[in-house]
């Protein structure tokens, strides 16, 4: 009897089993047909991809909705979706050290163009680019480029310098400070321009800086605003991603400037005098489409002032005078008769 | 029915039944958050088992917390609580990352070896301060563990932020192993590597020297009744020792095969939380060897699945942790209950097997 039962218990599992796997070939398969009927018809260059053979991939190391740094790929992701008809899908808060298993994962789903957002992903993606020679990588603001491996780099310095002359403008104390979460290289090339910047306005000014070591430790981000606020500082420019509320509220409580970055935060606070912009999402749709149109080549691209992916917001803090001031220095900077130490 | 052949079936039905409990949860948190859990428990499920690729990567990710797991399972057995997984992981992976750079010339056959015996030594020794002050001092090891552990991580993480990073490297990780240190892949495209062969020779050592050694029974005596191991003449602290050290040293190993299999490289925090996820495993295998291997794989396998869920289905990460938590606790949760499901369900049947004969005896 109890043989008997043990028997049947486990016909009754290997069936289940069966069963399982019979239906997932047919949810595969249900899967694939709506997305094939909603395929444009594809002319053109033989080079030239179907959108509905194509998926995107973003993989963050921060959460997509910091209002900064990694939402500016979201959306540049979701423009993807919506103007080209892509499929797209998104990893965030993804530890260093688990992007390139996440990576590898989007590669064996069939994803053809996994962004990385971020210079830190320069490395993982030249780890596993290799091994998926079929699939395209792009590290957004990292200096890596390989047959199927290309990066994207803000030319860094240039806001850091426009950001510091406002700065300079508007201060008071004679002493601004600058927030950012470590000194890599494309960090440290805005600090230098923002001290050259400031200096550039008010040869005595006093730059001081503060990192927080990480991009999102929101309360470190307040400590390091306070005590630059208590060494003297009144106009801080967080280099950062989700901290900047952190310095933003702290500039708040003192009746301070601050100054936004990577996208115009004048929205999150009063206190932002202007904000040094970077268009990620225009990065990311010009990318997608010249890969579905066949003329993305592997490589670094450098994208700046010069065309149009940086800018400056509208300058909120400032009197005519200086606005004036700011818009002639950038004339002179794109007509080449100002020179800015950038890192590319 | 044979006794262990019935606790066996036992703890297999109260496992099926731990996850069918679990996904029931878990498609109504689902629900509510307006996933269709059907299609999200199959796109799980596929990333998890379907496929060349997935399988490996449910693999790859099941071998540490299986070799971790084995570690645990054994110190707790022997009645010392090693916490300290996480420190002795990343000092084991340290020591086989730093001997995997720095060691030049050396066929693979001595490299990979003492890259992999060092992360042992390192990580046993890093158990040997919590099980000493223990043994000697009478310190609690689970406070002294879990503190070293911090000790461990930050230390490692300090190296790579110093003196062992990488020359020109962005993020803060140690240069590349040499050609010569790393694991030869079983499936080429996947992660899975020789690793696999040792874990498996590892589970079977461990049962053979566990259960069918004096060494293994009197590791077992001492766990079991402490006080009466000592009267019969048993070095209890000695076992002791030995089981903590062992402990260590596995942990260590949990560490350096994911850097000579497939990593590579140490990257800061290269392996968050193993340390603490190879306990749940010891305690859902039910501190049994094969149970622990079968519980790594399960999770392993549900963290596969997860990420590849998380992409098909766009489930938020923060999901998935739930998800993670509910199956162990579940698992857990049934496993301690004990619950006697042969007895329960023979007993059923052999009730009306008697009526029957006392109606055909009318």
């Amino acid at each position: 009897m109890k043989k008997k039962l043990m028997a049947l218990l486990l016909a009754g599992t290997m069936l289940l089993g069966l069963a399982a796997c019979s239906r997932n070939t047919g949810g595969s398969q249900g899967a694939a047909g709506p997305a094939q009927s909603s395929a444009p018809a594809a002319s053109e260059a033989p080079a030239e991809k179907d959108a509905s053979d194509v998926k995107i991939a973003l993989v963050c190391n921060g959460a997509v909705n910091d209002g900064g740094w990694n939402a500016s790929a979201f959306e540049g992701l979701n423009r993807i979706h919506d103007e080209l008809g892509v499929e797209t899908a998104y990893s965030e808060k993804v530890a260093i050290a688990e992007v390139p298993n996440v990576l590898r994962t989007y590669a064996r789903q069939g994803f053809n163009l996994i962004f990385g957002h971020g210079a830190e992903f320069g490395e993982p993606m030249s780890t596993v680019a290799p091994e998926f020679p079929d699939v395209q990588f792009v590290a957004v603001n990292a200096n890596v480029s390989g047959d199927n491996l290309s990066g994207t780099v803000y030319k860094f310095g240039e806001l850091g310098y426009f950001s510091g002359m406002a700065a300079a403008m508007v201060s008071e104390t004679g002493k601004i400070g600058i927030i950012p979460p470590d000194d890599a290289p494309n960090n440290k090339a805005d600090m230098d321009t923002f001290e050259l910047g400031a200096k550039a306005v008010d040869p005595d000014i006093q730059v001081m800086s503060a990192f927080t070591g990480s991009w999102d430790d929101l309360p470190k981000a307040k400590e390091c605003a306070d005590s630059l606020i208590s060494q003297g500082c009144d106009v801080l420019l967080p280099l950062g991603d989700a901290y900047s509320v952190g310095v933003f509220q702290a500039c708040e409580e003192k009746g301070i400037h601050s100054e936004g970055w990577v996208s115009d935060q004048h929205g999150l606070s009063d206190t932002v005098i202007c904000s040094g912009i970077q268009s990620n999402p225009d990065v990311y749709v010009a990318t997608a489409k010249s890969f579905l149109d066949g003329t993305f080549t592997p490589g670094v691209g450098v994208y700046g002032f010069e065309n149009g992916a940086q800018s400056m917001s509208e300058f909120y803090g400032l009197n005519d005078d200086q606005k004036a001031q700011m818009e002639a220095a950038i004339q002179d900077y794109l007509d080449g008769k100002l020179d800015i130490p950038t890192l590319y | 029915m044979n006794k262990r052949v019935r606790s066996v079936l036992n703890s297999l039905i109260s496992v099926v039944l731990a996850l069918v409990l679990a996904f029931v949860v878990i498609g109504i948190l689902l629900m509510w958050r307006g996933y269709d859990p059907a299609a999200t428990f199959l796109a799980l499920f596929k990333g998890a088992f379907v496929g060349k690729s997935n399988l490996s990567a449910s693999l790859v990710l099941a071998i540490p917390l299986i070799l971790g797991g084995l570690g645990i399972a054994l110190s707790f057995r022997c009645g010392i609580f090693n916490i300290g997984g996480e420190g002795q992981l990343y000092l084991g992976a340290f020591a086989a990352t730093w001997l995997g750079v720095n060691l030049q010339g050396l066929p693979f056959f001595l490299h990979i070896p003492i890259c992999l015996l060092g992360s042992m030594l390192f990580g046993g020794m890093w158990a040997l301060i919590p099980g000493w002050l223990k043994i000697k001092k009478g310190y609690n090891e689970t406070i002294t563990s879990v503190l070293l552990n911090y000790v461990g991580l930050y230390f490692v993480n300090y190296t790579l932020a110093s003196f062992f990073k990488g020359e020109g490297t962005l993020n803060n990780q140690s240069p590349k192993i040499q050609e010569s240190a790393m694991l030869s892949r079983l499936i080429p495209g996947t992660e899975l590597s020789t690793s696999l062969y040792l874990t498996i020779a590892i589970v079977i050592l461990f049962w053979f020297i566990f259960y069918k050694t004096d060494i293994g029974f009197k590791l077992r005596a001492v766990g079991a009744n402490g006080e009466a191991a000592r009267t019969s003449g048993v070095n209890t602290g000695k076992y002791l020792l030995i089981a903590i050290i062992t402990s260590g040293a596995l942990s260590g190993l949990a560490g350096s095969v994911q850097i000579l299999g497939y990593q590579h490289l140490l990257v800061q925090n290269f392996s968050p939380n193993t340390g603490y996820d190879i306990i749940s495993v010891a305690l859902m295998g039910s501190l049994h060897p094969v149970g622990v291997a079968l519980a790594g794989f399960l999770l392993g396998a549900l963290r596969s699945g997860a990420s590849v869920m998380q992409i098909m289905m766009g489930v938020p990460v923060t999901i998935l942790y739930i998800i993670q938590g509910i199956v162990i606790l579940s698992v857990l949760g049934f496993s301690y209950a004990k619950i006697d499901f042969i007895g329960l369900v023979s007993g059923l049947f052999s009730d009306s097997k008697r009526g029957m004969e006392k109606e055909a005896a009318k």
